[in-house]
């Protein structure tokens, strides 16, 4: 993906990690710009934590150029304008919501109104409650909380809505989307690939430490030719697997379902053989199949 | 501007004006909050000292005032030993098993305010027990000491404080949590036995006798002893050395523990 004119708050330029005899990251050159989503995808051991640990200064390249917010990661300046939320962090049991806000707003120089963050992520009425007192979601959205009360300039998240239901996670959705809108920087690593599909402005696909693809998920999703068929008809597998374009058929009860590299040539095959068909649904690749489709090209 | 985009007004008066000592005193109460509300911490490290003084002190000490001296010096070196382990050793491994130490270590917070406020809390915790235990001595014991004694008890119970802390750090930076506490539970009871915080030496065996001038709890309790008017061999300035070794050497592993934890 071109870089656009957007000032960078990370800048990796040829960064190396190897742990023993695993090359965690590759020659891996990425910028990360202010005011986008950036989601970090691929699969386990790609690279993805690799990645973020030496963004937020836990590790140090072995060779190359890492900047965070123009600063060595990790450092001072670095940390101020760094908002984190971790996925394997928690936060003290024996602390309320407000106290464990109020403390972390206090590391900040311009942080925001604590209650203000409190009723963005719909925790006002939780605001006494400890902790350790919670449920998992309204654990992370607290979580979530904290990485944004700082106001700051780069926000890196690793699956933050994991173990959310889809209300909450849209509203953190939400709440990041604002961030991104007024200015922040988004570093995001999740295996949700709808929440990649709908949040991120850009997609990182990390394979093997390397980067195998890097545009924005419409542009990942077109690369894929293939599209989804899926009717109601009397047409069999065979007579479906031999026409035009189908790459592969399959049946479930009456649904027919067909992948194919050409939709409307497979369709109109399909109509001349079943004129009755009905329930038509075409779907194009999901962010899924374009992903799968790169890492099964990738490892070719 | 919206909620999400516009700052904190500045509205409310802050107690302290500078922004680093204010940090630093947040943390500090943070901390202090979190340990008085763990009970598993607070009845242990609260009940043991007042527990064994009412036992050997004032109780079966009844009849032997030097006894309740003798207690009072070394059960307050103990009072600061069970936070210094437990609040750094064991709390520290679970706080980096929980994940909550990366956390801090990402986040602004100066690596001081975080060790400051663990050693603020530990000190709470060990002034809270060291008050108590001076008023049982006085009021339960009988104990009279001259005003520059008292003083200078307090200075060294609250002193020992320090080495228990930084060796807490050793083993909370280094080891797992349930390793960490079982740990912490085998270093509380052999420095304290062996260090003669319990019982006085002279009913170990001789062997034993020199295991223990190799243990900072004893050699802090000789401190204590010496502070409230008791006598035992050795000067204080070579036991203030030997406690000043161990520390010098528990703050150099955990410093070098510290910067190479993978948090």
């Amino acid at each position: 993906m071109k870089t656009s004119s957007l000032p960078l708050v990370i800048d990796a330029q040829r960064v190396s990690r190897r742990f023993g005899a695993v090359q965690a990251l590759s020659d891996v050159t990425l910028g990360i710009e202010a005011g986008r989503i950036t989601a970090l995808l691929g699969p386990n051991g790609a690279g993805k934590t690799s990645f973020v640990n030496l963004v937020l200064g836990r590790g140090r390249p072995d060779s190359g150029s890492l900047s965070t917010l123009g600063a060595a990661p990790g450092s001072a300046l670095a940390r101020e304008g760094s908002g984190v939320m971790l996925q394997s962090a928690a936060l003290a049991p024996q602390l309320c919501l407000r106290e464990h806000l109020e403390l972390h707003a206090g590391y900040y120089a311009q942080p925001l109104a604590v209650d203000d963050v409190l009723a963005r992520l719909d925790l006002t009425k939780l605001s006494n409650r400890r902790y350790g007192a919670l449920s998992g979601g309204q654990q992370r959205r607290l979580q979530l909380a904290i990485a944004i009360c700082g106001k700051p300039r780069l926000l890196v998240l690793d699956e933050p809505t994991l173990a959310l239901d889809s209300e909450s996670r849209r509203l953190c959705w939400a709440v990041i989307r604002e961030l991104a809108d007024a200015g922040t920087a988004v570093l995001l690593t999740t295996h949700l690939l709808d929440e990649a599909q709908s949040l991120a402005d850009r997609v990182v696909l990390l394979a093997g430490g390397k980067i195998v693809a890097d545009a924005t998920p419409d542009a990942l999703r077109a690369r894929v030719a293939e599209q989804q068929i899926r009717c109601r008809s009397g047409v069999t597998i065979a007579e479906a697997s031999r026409l035009p374009a189908v790459l592969d058929a399959g049946r479930d009860a009456d649904h027919l379902s067909i992948r194919s590299s050409d939709a409307a040539a497979t369709l109109r095959a399909l109509f001349t053989l079943d004129p009755r068909l009905s329930e038509l649904e075409v779907a194009r690749a999901s962010l899924e199949d374009a992903l799968d489709h790169l890492l099964q090209k990738e490892a070719a | 501007m919206n909620t999400l985009t516009a700052p904190m007004p500045a509205t409310r008066r802050q107690s302290i004006r500078h922004p680093r000592l204010r940090l630093y005193a947040r943390e500090a109460r943070a901390e202090i909050l979190r340990a008085w509300r763990t009970p598993a911490f607070v009845v242990p490290t609260l009940a043991m000292p007042f527990g064994f003084y009412l036992l050997f002190g004032i109780l079966l000490g009844h009849a032997n005032p030097g006894m309740a001296v003798y207690t009072l010096a070394t059960y307050g070196v103990l009072a600061a030993l069970g936070p210094g382990l437990f609040g750094f050793g064991a709390g520290i491994a679970a706080d980096r098993d929980a994940g909550i130490l990366s956390l801090k270590r990402v986040s602004p917070l100066p690596a001081g305010a975080f060790l400051f406020a663990r050693l603020a809390a530990a000190l709470v915790f060990t002034l809270t027990v060291l008050l108590g235990l001076y008023a049982l001595a006085v009021f339960g014991a009988g104990v009279v000491l001259p005003a520059g004694s008292w003083l200078k008890l307090l200075v060294v119970h609250l002193a020992s404080v320090v080495p228990f802390c930084l060796l807490g750090l050793c083993i909370g930076l280094r080891i797992g949590g349930s390793a960490a506490m079982a740990l912490t539970n085998i270093l509380f009871f052999s420095l304290a036995v062996l260090g003669g915080l319990w019982m006085p030496l002279s009913i170990f065996p001789i062997w034993l006798q020199h295991v223990s001038v190799a243990l900072p709890t004893y050699h802090l309790g000789a401190l204590a002893l010496q502070a409230s008017g008791g006598g035992t061999s050795g000067g204080s300035v070579q036991h203030a050395l030997v406690v000043a070794a161990f520390t010098a050497v528990c703050a150099a592993i955990a410093w070098r523990s510290w910067a190479r934890a993978e948090v």
